[in-house]
């Protein structure tokens, strides 16, 4: 094999919403030749960076994945590419699993056979752990697995397929269970950007001063999605193959909090309306992180303070709203 | 009487649970099985005339029908795909199983390794589908989910024998498409109060078992060599190899106790307890023929 110049890493997924700030950050903070896959949605005309070329490639399709690997030849895999919405996930459970799990077997099938040392970024989710019992916060990487939804058990599979490749196979892949992040970009069915999102429109006057809500009781581990995508590059170039790692704020943020947090930073008088379509089966009342593992590691912590998050997801959609509401990315919406 | 739905009837854990369910004579047994399914496991059945395949050949699509060709002491096959979502809903629907076994799944590890893609799907949606089909109807069985020891895969000295709070260190395709049942089991249980038990069963051998397992391998070129069909030499793999088997007829009975004791949501391990290596059960074998046969 050549000498390379430079590293390549390959990203699914990566102009979903992890993947594009996943991007932006390699871009800015390596020399690394970037690809990226894209699906549904078909590449953008105009790429936004040379060094970060993007291919339409449905990864359930394995020919399609092993063309894939055969041309990129990375060095590095961040696998982001997912179906990460919960409600969709109840009601087509078959599809998120063979989305999920499919694309995985796909990517790491077509690795092995191509013999080539490549470290593979394993996304699985908090969503894994479920509903903790009493005594069980934080949890850590060592809690029961009690997943409530059917995207928890396509990542529960993901996270297993990926161990059971490094047991088999002695492939050195990377797990990483995030908790909630958020951040500028995120599409709108997520509850920050919800809740960010309705406020622009309320104070463009596009939408009457009433904002519907979910379960505000529950309190969940948020990290900015920039905090997130910097720890899967220490994940994945520092990781220990084999090991998983919860990545976490430690900290719960309680929904109602964030959303008067929100509010505080709109002069508009907004009525909070509770509705109950926006409810889960089955919601955990309280859930965060330990991330001590990965700190120990890399000495990762989230920098990005919550505050700031909200602020800059607010300001995110006043510019979407104020561009041109129409122009919104509706395909992520779907 | 009970109404017992079994899916994987055909195969070996699924013919044993048949038989033994008709010898407790407690329940009405029904069985899914595909259109042109080989039924050499439930051949003992179909010789003592307690194998109803009237069911068989094209999709039962009421209740009323299944009335007409259902018999009572015999085990009722019935047409049904697991990969075929509206023929689960139909066969529940017509069953309405109090309780249901769903042991279908494509369940050898080698084909996991060569086939990872088609295991993962044939484990996970046909179970899909059939909890789809419970939610779909006003019905509330019991349900089990066989789950296998493999998802134990690699098992360090200090961790025997395994509790089902022992980690997971899945070592083939098979083994993770079987955590990945288990855990849709218990999220139905969590989402709709589906009323799932999963066990997880230890090695089970006994008769009719596939030659390609150790023991029936074994056991099967001692019988030929018996009957002078082969030269008296018995080839082997690895006999060090330690496991905890268990006869299958016991896993029978010790699925029907998990629906009977069982509580949904939880999981129970179904073995012997104690391990043997491949050498203790070789040389059980032995001792039980008079032939003198060498180990290659």
């Amino acid at each position: 094999m050549q000498a390379r110049a430079h590293k390549r890493a390959l990203i699914t997924g990566a102009s979903g919403f992890v993947g594009e700030h996943l991007c932006a950050y390699l871009l800015a903070h390596t020399d690394w030749e970037l690809a990226g896959t894209v699906y549904p949605q078909p590449v953008e005309a105009r790429p936004r960076d040379p060094r970060l070329v993007l291919r339409h490639v449905d990864l359930r399709d394995p020919e399609s994945v092993q063309t894939l690997l055969g041309e990129v030849q990375p060095d590095t895999i961040f696998h982001l590419a997912a179906q990460s919405f919960v409600p969709t996930s109840f009601a087509d459970p078959w599809d998120t699993l063979e989305n999920n799990i499919r694309g995985q077997l796909n990517l790491l099938e077509a690795v092995r056979r191509s013999e080539r040392q490549v470290r593979v970024l394993v996304v699985g989710s908090n969503e894994e752990y479920g509903t903790p019992q009493p005594g069980e916060l934080p949890q850590t990487e060592g809690s029961p697995l009690r997943p409530s939804n059917p995207y928890a058990v396509s990542k529960v599979a993901q996270d297993f397929l990926g161990f059971q490749y490094f047991l088999a196979y002695g492939m050195p892949i990377v797990r990483v269970r995030p908790f909630n992040h958020t951040g500028p970009g995120q599409p709108p069915r997520f509850v920050v950007p919800s809740f960010a999102s309705q406020i622009a429109r309320i104070e463009a006057g596009l939408q009457e001063p009433l904002l519907k809500v979910g379960n505000l009781d529950a309190a969940r581990d948020f990290t900015d999605v920039r905090d997130i995508v910097r720890a899967y590059y220490l994940a994945v170039t520092q990781g220990e193959p084999g090991e998983v790692y919860n990545l976490a704020s430690g900290r719960p943020q309680s929904v109602r909090g964030l959303l008067e947090t929100l509010l505080s930073y709109s002069k508009v008088e907004i009525r909070i309306e509770q509705d109950p379509a926006l409810y889960r089966p089955v919601d955990a009342p309280v859930a965060y992180g330990n991330a001590d593992k990965f700190h120990r590691l890399t000495a990762w912590k989230p920098e990005i303070p919550f505050e700031k998050t909200l602020w800059d997801v607010l300001e995110y959609w006043r510019e979407q709203v104020g561009g041109s509401f129409q122009t919104l990315k509706v395909s992520e919406n779907l | 009487m009970l109404k017992v739905l079994i899916t994987g009837i055909t195969g070996f854990a699924g013919s044993h649970l048949a038989e033994y369910l008709l010898a407790r004579g407690d329940a009405e047994v029904y069985g899914a099985c595909r259109w042109r399914s080989r039924l050499d496991n439930l051949s003992d059945l179909r010789r003592q005339g307690r194998l109803n395949l009237r069911g068989v050949d094209a999709v039962v699509g009421s209740e009323a029908e299944l009335r007409a060709i259902a018999e009572p002491h015999a085990v009722n096959l019935l047409q049904g795909d697991m990969a075929d979502p509206y023929q689960m809903k139909t066969l529940v629907e017509v069953v309405k199983p109090d309780r249901i076994f769903h042991l279908a799944a494509q369940s050898f590890v080698p084909t996991s390794w060569s086939a990872p893609a088609e295991t993962f799907s044939i484990n996970t949606i046909g179970q899909i589908h059939l909890f789809e089909a419970v939610r779909a109807s006003s019905l509330d069985p019991l349900i089990q989910i066989a789950g296998s020891s493999e998802e134990y895969g690699l098992v360090h000295p200090d961790e025997v024998p395994i509790k089902e709070s022992n980690p997971f260190r899945p070592l083939s395709p098979y083994a993770v498409s079987k955590i990945a049942q288990e855990f849709l089991g218990y999220q139905y249980y969590r989402s709709y109060g589906l009323r799932v038990i999963v066990t997880r069963g230890f090695n089970h051998t006994g008769p009719r078992h596939g030659p390609v397992l150790s023991c029936s391998s074994f056991a099967r070129q001692i019988a030929e060599i018996e009957a002078e069909f082969s030269p008296p030499v018995l080839y082997v793999g690895d006999l060090m190899t330690k496991r905890d088997w268990v006869d299958v007829r016991d896993v029978a009975r010790a699925y029907w106790l998990a629906l009977e004791k069982g509580v949904a949501g939880e999981v129970y391990n179904i073995g012997s307890g104690t391990t043997r290596t491949v050498q203790s059960m070789l040389d059980m074998l032995l001792s039980l023929t008079p032939v003198a046969i060498e180990v290659r």
